[in-house]
């Protein structure tokens, strides 16, 4: 879906209007720096160019960042044995690591530290996982001092003024219909609000109606024109097909995503995607 | 004879992986038709088809599972539909009168925690290959990184087999602690609350009685990966980012013996037939054909021949980016060009011909 395309560029059109931005890869592949064409980042947030910090996520970081900033004990962490303990903990008690994660970011967001947080979002099937962590850490954990957190981060999420999820989709037909079902998975958990859906890789946007009219006209005639002059304007066919596909499929997932806006984003050449999208991006601002 | 043909023929496995958005559903579904026309009994395990591959694989709305008969063989059609699936595994092997499907913390394991739906995705498997198909093809499902899955069995087994998880069962069961564990277990009461690690204690303890043959199945499905039964076919588009993720990919399938034996690139733009068109000869060529029709100035005539020669210029340029964007796939397993078909509905026919091609 180029998901880490557009969180990338649209971490960058915010930075370049002087805004101070935290960009977090979730999944920690480094996908995100690759994008940015920065070299890998670890947890601390590294200033990338001028307003712009990427880090990426590590949930045994983020624990011990956790302990430090939330209880008195800051040498818990370091006791070796509950280190691993608790790592143990966040890989098999449901929400744990997710929580871990979206706290740290959130924190962020609660202290004023950035004006911008773009987490560059989990795999499709797995953001309702994110989403309801709070919430079910909150019920299954109640009393622990991690439950004790989670009130803050669930009303940040549901705050519509400051956060929202932004669901990105291609116009074709899979990818839209993923990104429809994402959308109705987290209006019905209701945990966070939708702010748009950006639908990335639009075609350009050709040929013009008079052009569509002649091209009907030819294929109408069911005549075969001379070699060059058919593949050059079966070129153009393609092009309006994809056109047409991906209208259609536009018209869907910004059906789906009402009254939420969308955004279209054009498929850009190859090089500095990012910049290309966050003048795109930018403009829409 | 395509490279994938011979899997298809002679292995019992095939796993399909790929970056997210490369079309790794639709080349499943397509080996999957090809396999099944070619005969035998063959199976298709996948994750979230869209609405009208579904149908294409024979699945009426809602429907996670189906028979179809495709030419001379049969295909049986899986889609993963993981909670439905660890409920069917828990009661089978606990018995209905389980009261662990209530249990809070089975569910937010069971529907939310992310490597549970990769575990489950190994049972069907195994059931799948019990069940006595010829060939099963695996859709793997999607995640960051396409090799989560083929970790899952050795993950499922160091869970299980972790010290550290015992001592926490083991704190339900025996309200005896032991003085290394006090320490522990305390801090995780205080991090997580008593309760959380009481139920958590007991929801482990529940399926301890699980654990020993889910392991021991994953085990052999993971000893099938690594054998010569099963092959592994990584999908990607020509996007660089999903070329990268396919090389790395390649890189840590090698490392964990698993046989990466084709490349599958999807929706390459071919080169456009032909000399580069000229305009004026295009502009010609409608005259002669449209003259005389309202409506069309020569005006009009000369606007589509520009932008029909632009169309091709492009189209020729998309050719060439994605012709050197696979070469770096070159030195790698051999690879299976699938052209770009344009948009159109995943039905059945567009399949076969996606079928055909990657067999042919």
């Amino acid at each position: 879906m180029g998901k880490t395309t557009i969180a990338a560029a649209l971490a960058v059109a915010a930075a370049s209007r002087a805004r101070r931005v935290l960009l977090c890869d979730l999944d920690g592949s480094g996908a995100t720096a690759q994008a940015l064409g920065i070299g890998d980042v670890g947890y601390e947030p590294t200033e990338a160019t001028q307003g712009l910090h990427v880090m990426r996520m590590d949930t045994a970081a983020a624990l011990h960042h956790y302990l430090r900033t939330f209880t008195p004990m800051a040498a818990l962490g370091r006791i070796r044995p509950l280190g691993r303990a608790l790592d143990l903990m966040g890989g098999a008690a449901p929400g744990v690591r997710e929580v871990l994660a979206l706290g740290r970011l959130l924190w962020a967001v609660r202290t004023d530290e950035y004006d911008l947080v773009v987490m560059d979002g989990p795999a499709t099937g797995h953001v309702i996982a994110y989403l309801d962590a709070p919430r079910s850490v909150g019920t299954l954990a109640s009393g622990g001092l991690l439950a004790g957190q989670t009130g803050w981060m669930s009303e940040l999420l549901a705050d519509h003024t400051r956060c929202g999820v932004l669901a990105v989709a291609l116009p074709e037909e899979a990818p839209a219909e993923e990104c429809c079902r994402l959308i109705a998975d987290v209006s019905e958990l209701g945990s966070a609000g939708l702010c748009g859906a950006v639908i990335n890789r639009v075609p350009l946007g050709v040929p013009l109606a008079s052009d569509r009219a002649l091209l009907s006209a030819i294929e109408a005639r069911d005549v075969e024109l001379p070699g060059a002059s058919h593949s050059a304007l079966q070129a153009l066919a393609r092009e309006r097909d994809s056109d047409d596909a991906a209208r259609r499929w536009i018209e869907v997932v910004a059906g789906c995503a009402r009254p939420a806006p969308f955004w279209s984003v054009p498929v850009v050449a190859e090089a500095d995607v990012v910049a290309s999208l966050a003048d795109v991006l930018g403009a829409e601002w | 004879m395509s490279p994938v043909a011979d899997l298809l023929d002679q292995r019992r496995v095939v796993l399909v992986l790929g970056a997210g958005g490369v079309g790794k559903t639709t080349v499943a579904a397509s080996l999957a038709l090809a396999a099944g026309r070619a005969g035998g009994r063959i199976a298709i395990l996948t994750v979230d088809p869209s609405r009208s591959l579904a149908s294409a694989l024979g699945l009426g709305a809602d429907q996670n599972h189906a028979t179809i008969d495709v030419g001379e063989g049969s295909l049986d059609v899986t889609v993963l539909d993981p909670a439905s699936a660890w409920d069917q595994l828990v009661t089978r092997e606990l018995g209905s009168a389980t009261s662990l499907i209530d249990n809070a913390m089975y569910r937010a394991v069971t529907r939310n925690f992310v490597h549970a739906h990769d575990f489950i995705a190994i049972e069907t498997l195994h059931q799948l290959i019990a069940a006595g198909h010829d060939l099963v093809i695996v859709d793997t499902p999607p995640s960051k990184r396409a090799i989560e899955f083929l970790m899952a069995p050795e993950r499922l087994a160091s869970f299980f087999e972790n010290r550290a998880l015992g001592w926490f069962t083991g704190t339900a069961a025996n309200p005896v602690i032991s003085v290394g564990t006090r320490p522990l277990v305390a801090a995780a009461n205080l991090v997580l609350g008593r309760g959380f690690v009481t139920s958590l204690a007991e929801f482990f303890g529940s399926v301890r009685p699980l654990a020993d043959p889910i392991v021991a199945r994953a085990k052999s499905v993971d000893l099938l990966f690594r054998e010569g039964d099963a092959a592994a076919v990584v999908v990607t588009s020509t996007e660089p980012a999903a070329i990268e993720q396919c090389m790395s990919l390649g890189d840590e399938l090698a490392t964990r013996g698993v046989a990466w034996e084709a490349t599958i690139v999807n929706r390459v733009r071919q080169q456009p037939p032909g000399d580069p068109p000229k305009q004026t000869a295009i502009e010609r060529d409608l005259t002669a054909v449209l003259a005389g029709d309202e409506g069309h100035g020569p005006a009009a005539f000369e606007g589509l021949a520009r932008r029909a020669t632009e169309a091709w210029q492009r189209s020729a340029v998309a050719a060439q980016y994605d012709e050197r964007a696979i070469a770096p796939l070159r030195d790698g397993p051999p690879l299976v060009i699938v052209g770009d078909r344009g948009p159109g509905d995943l039905h059945r026919a567009h399949l076969a011909s996606i079928g055909d091609e990657i067999v042919a």
